[in-house]
């Protein structure tokens, strides 16, 4: 299974993420349609600032996810893929998942009165944002490949003799 | 290995969880009195209102997991035989015993509330019957204003019934909300045409030719044809009266959800714990809970080690008339660092105590309340969280980013 990482070194706090997340969830999935829709598409992914920190917080699809399990309509369950979506007719709009995601990746559409979340766009191949992001603070990776090159840069180093 | 469940709620489900991953041959049984089980409880208010919903779960646990289901009541447990005995006659053997067997409502002793015409609200079966009952009937009488009272007076009024909702206390959700956030939903629910009536008390209720005709409240007479009982639960554990399992309000537990009594163990609204963050003993009757009760108890019951911590009695999130709000932790306390933030949409209110949150109430916005639930659970240091929280700023970013590192 292959996960959206985050490389906060990276972002510029830019939001092409976020407006490409809104525009793939919104009804036609272009821009100007977006922009006309209402109510507005809804993004799920959100860049969020600190004081010497920016990053896009997204949804980790998490192996044990606790929103899961805290949803008492059967609505949210784990696809065939690995992610953690929502079969929308179930949604009572209860907001149990709000309340345990650790992450604060789960919004309310209040026109709608159900959770709106990440679906990593499961119909394509490179989630939207990932597609977007200018400067690759969000990348798509095997799970595995990643830590992999960390323990390479950190072999590579320790040969040099910097750790 | 033969593993026991008593009661096939969430509890019962998350155990059998556990226990099939671990063991794909295991013999797993389970007892309930609901034929329906297992099922979405806390959405039984929807089917009284009358809402095309679907309760069941979609996973069908019970034949994916495999379990074998003996519907009937309880009656007694010979720990010594290993041994469960039901109210028909049925005896059921074990090796490992879980007892979810959740709770009940709470029958408050006013004259004439075993009329017909008076229900509770905690099954389908309840719902179904509240609604067919209502048909043709314009008075409704709900005593208890908690969230199950609540929800019935919603459900009833949106079938298109007078109701009148009465809370012994000052407040409707005490305990579940602060006074402030309850004011603000006792109007919404004035504003949507019940009559809330607070610091009242029904004194008798007046059985009629079918149903009732009324009801004697501490202020005075009022016309209903039916009541709805929504005053509280309490742990289902009369069957364990003369057994070896120690009961105070509910069964008393260790932090891996064994009794004292060996290969019994027990989790969900039916278990008592001590609360970490106001060190008392509740019993909690949150589905979250029970979830997790549930999942640690099957993990140890198959020989796993698992413990169950931060245990918290109240962790609400509902949207009540257009409201969303939720509740976790210690939602007021005198001895509680205490703040409210109003916002246009509502206010968010904090307890903190030293350097830690053990509280929020997040009224109207609940946007990443789950933050503040971890913060809470985890009793996770703040330092310069704190000035975040205030400000009503706090992200993960904030989480990974500083403070806490």
């Amino acid at each position: 299974m292959n996960q959206v990482f985050v490389r906060p070194e990276r972002c510029t706090g830019c939001r092409s993420c976020e407006f490409a997340c809104a525009v793939q969830h919104s009804k036609d999935k272009t821009l100007l349609s977006a922009l006309l829709q209402h109510p507005p598409p809804q993004k799920r992914l959100f860049v969020e600032q600190t004081d010497d920190l920016r990053m896009p917080i997204l949804c980790r699809h998490c192996e044990d996810a606790p929103c899961m399990r805290a949803c008492i309509s059967g609505c949210l369950y784990r696809d065939e893929k690995g992610f953690v979506r929502r079969r929308k007719e179930r949604c009572i709009g209860c907001w149990s998942c709000i309340m345990v995601c650790p992450f604060g990746v789960i919004t309310r559409d209040r026109y709608n009165h159900i959770a709106v979340k990440c679906d990593r766009c499961h119909k394509l191949d490179v989630p939207a944002c990932v597609n977007a992001c200018p400067t690759g603070a969000l990348v798509l990776k095997e799970v595995d490949e990643l830590p992999k090159e960390k323990r390479k840069a950190l072999m590579l180093k320790a040969a040099i003799g910097e750790v | 290995m033969r593993y026991l469940i008593l009661g096939f709620s969430i509890a019962g489900v998350s155990a059998a969880r556990q226990i099939r991953h671990h063991y794909p041959d295991a013999e797993i049984s389970a007892v309930s009195e609901e034929r329906e089980v297992p099922y979405y409880r806390p959405l039984i208010p929807y089917l009284t209102e009358g809402r095309e919903i679907d309760l069941s779960f979609p996973d069908d646990p019970v034949n994916t997991l495999g379990v074998s289901i003996t519907h009937g009541r309880v009656k007694a447990l010979r720990s010594d035989e290993k041994r469960v005995f039901l109210e028909d006659g049925t005896t059921l053997e074990y090796d490992r015993l879980l007892i979810a067997t959740g709770a009940r409502p709470v029958i408050p002793p006013i004259p004439g509330v075993d009329s017909p015409g008076v229900f509770t609200l905690r099954s389908i079966e309840d719902a179904l019957r509240i609604r067919k009952f209502s048909e043709g009937r314009d008075n409704a009488l709900v005593i208890g204003g908690g969230l199950v009272g609540i929800k019935a007076a919603v459900s009833l009024r949106q079938r298109g019934m007078n109701v009148t909702l009465v809370e012994i206390l000052e407040e409707v959700l005490t305990g579940r909300l602060d006074r402030k956030g309850a004011g603000m939903i006792k109007e919404a629910l004035q504003k949507e045409g019940i009559q809330v009536r607070t610091s009242e008390t029904v004194e008798e209720i007046y059985p009629g030719n079918e149903g009732i005709r009324g009801a004697k409240l501490s202020s005075g007479e009022i016309n209903a044809e039916m009541a709805v009982i929504a005053t509280g639960v309490r742990p289902s554990v009369d069957f364990l009266r003369d057994s070896q399992v120690n009961i105070n309000k509910g069964i008393l537990v260790a932090e891996d959800l064994s009794t004292n009594v060996e290969g019994v163990y027990a989790a969900g609204d039916v278990v008592e714990l001590k609360e970490p963050l106001s060190g008392e003993h509740r019993v909690s009757g949150l589905w979250t809970m029970a979830e997790e009760m549930g999942r640690v108890a099957g993990k140890n019951m198959v020989g796993q080690r698992a413990t169950f911590s931060g245990f918290l009695s109240v962790m609400n999130a509902t949207e009540i008339l257009g409201i969303p709000f939720i509740s976790v932790g210690l939602i007021e306390g005198e001895d509680l660092e205490t703040h409210v933030i109003e916002h246009p949409e509502g206010y968010r209110r904090l307890l903190f105590r030293d350097n830690s949150l053990v509280g929020v109430v997040l009224f109207g916005d609940v946007r990443r309340a789950g933050l503040y639930t971890s913060l809470i659970r985890n009793q996770i240091g703040l330092n310069a969280l704190r000035e975040k929280l205030l400000t009503g700023k706090l992200t993960y970013a904030d989480v990974i980013g500083g403070g806490v590192r």
